[in-house]
């Protein structure tokens, strides 16, 4: 149960609650912005505005052929309405079935894909009422240890939350049509995935 | 009529191609061009068994009869994450 929680969704969780402007760890919050891009008080108002209101937008589907940033994904859901964020990462790993793996190559069908998790955004706010569900993948060449896909969901308790971050990452890897070749140093296979149309219809 | 095809992962690789447009007759369904595509392209044939079926992005039955200009995409078995 609670072992399974990765280290990066508790210090989200540390983060993020209380809603940040009025956390006691808001500064801490602020000390991780990247200052070698702009000075803090600019990472600010980018962030909240002048009137203290965050203003980052980001697209909530998405298919990326660049490297994926969870922290990025994570505050563009923050809203004084939650007290929990969970995210989940999809990790490259170095070895499947016991055979080292160089890297993956991903491939998207992209105008469905975006379709398909707009429809896991639209099954999460069936079930559990949240709107702030987002999903990234990436897709291209991969390297082992490389992020394919993050999930952020946010929600006023942290049960719905991860609840939520589970049911999205299952329901991708069945509908969203998205496929990874597996690369080794003799040779590389497409991985499949179950089938089961009889769900997704 | 024409339809557009869209292919992927191994089927893309056999193709050699990411999408090609195809001139059916009326009335022809999913199964009817995944046939028609099968006897240009012999080498497909096995991976027939175990296709899902989009037309214009959403997941449709073998049977669905085509209609001029629809996107029709042949999904290998999906391993996104």
């Amino acid at each position: 149960m609670g072992g399974d929680v990765g280290i990066r969704t508790k210090i989200l969780l540390i983060f993020f609650y209380p809603p940040i402007p009025t956390s006691p760890f808001f500064f801490l919050f602020l000390s991780n912005f990247p200052r070698s891009v702009k000075p803090l008080g600019q990472a600010y108002r980018n962030l909240f505005g002048a009137s203290g209101q965050a203003t980052i937008s980001l697209a909530m589907f998405e298919i990326v052929h660049d490297i994926l940033d969870l922290r990025t994904l994570a505050r563009g859901v923050a809203s004084d309405r939650d007290g929990a964020i969970a995210t989940f990462s999809g990790i490259v790993r170095g070895t499947n079935k016991g055979k080292k793996v160089l890297f993956l190559e991903y491939e998207a069908y992209p105008e469905m894909a975006v379709k398909m998790m707009e429809r896991i955004g639209e099954e999460v706010k069936a079930n559990w009422g949240l709107e702030s569900l987002h999903i990234q993948h990436r897709v291209g060449r991969l390297n082992v240890g490389e992020t394919s896909v993050v999930i952020v969901v946010s929600s006023p308790h942290r049960d719905d939350s991860f609840a939520a971050c589970q049911y999205a990452i299952n329901r991708l890897k069945r509908i969203v049509p998205i496929w990874k070749k597996e690369v080794f140093d003799d040779g590389e296979v497409w991985v499949e995935g179950p089938v089961e149309t009889a769900e997704i219809r | 009529m024409n339809v557009r095809v869209r292919v992927f992962a191994a089927l893309r690789e056999v193709m050699d191609k990411e999408e090609l447009e195809v001139e059916l007759p009326s009335g022809t369904t999913v199964t009817g061009l995944w046939e028609r595509l099968v006897s240009d392209e012999p080498r497909l044939e096995p991976y027939g068994a175990a296709l899902q079926f989009a037309v214009n992005h959403d997941f449709v039955g073998k049977e669905t009869e085509l209609q001029p200009d629809d996107e029709v995409a042949f999904l290998p078995p999906v391993s996104g994450g």
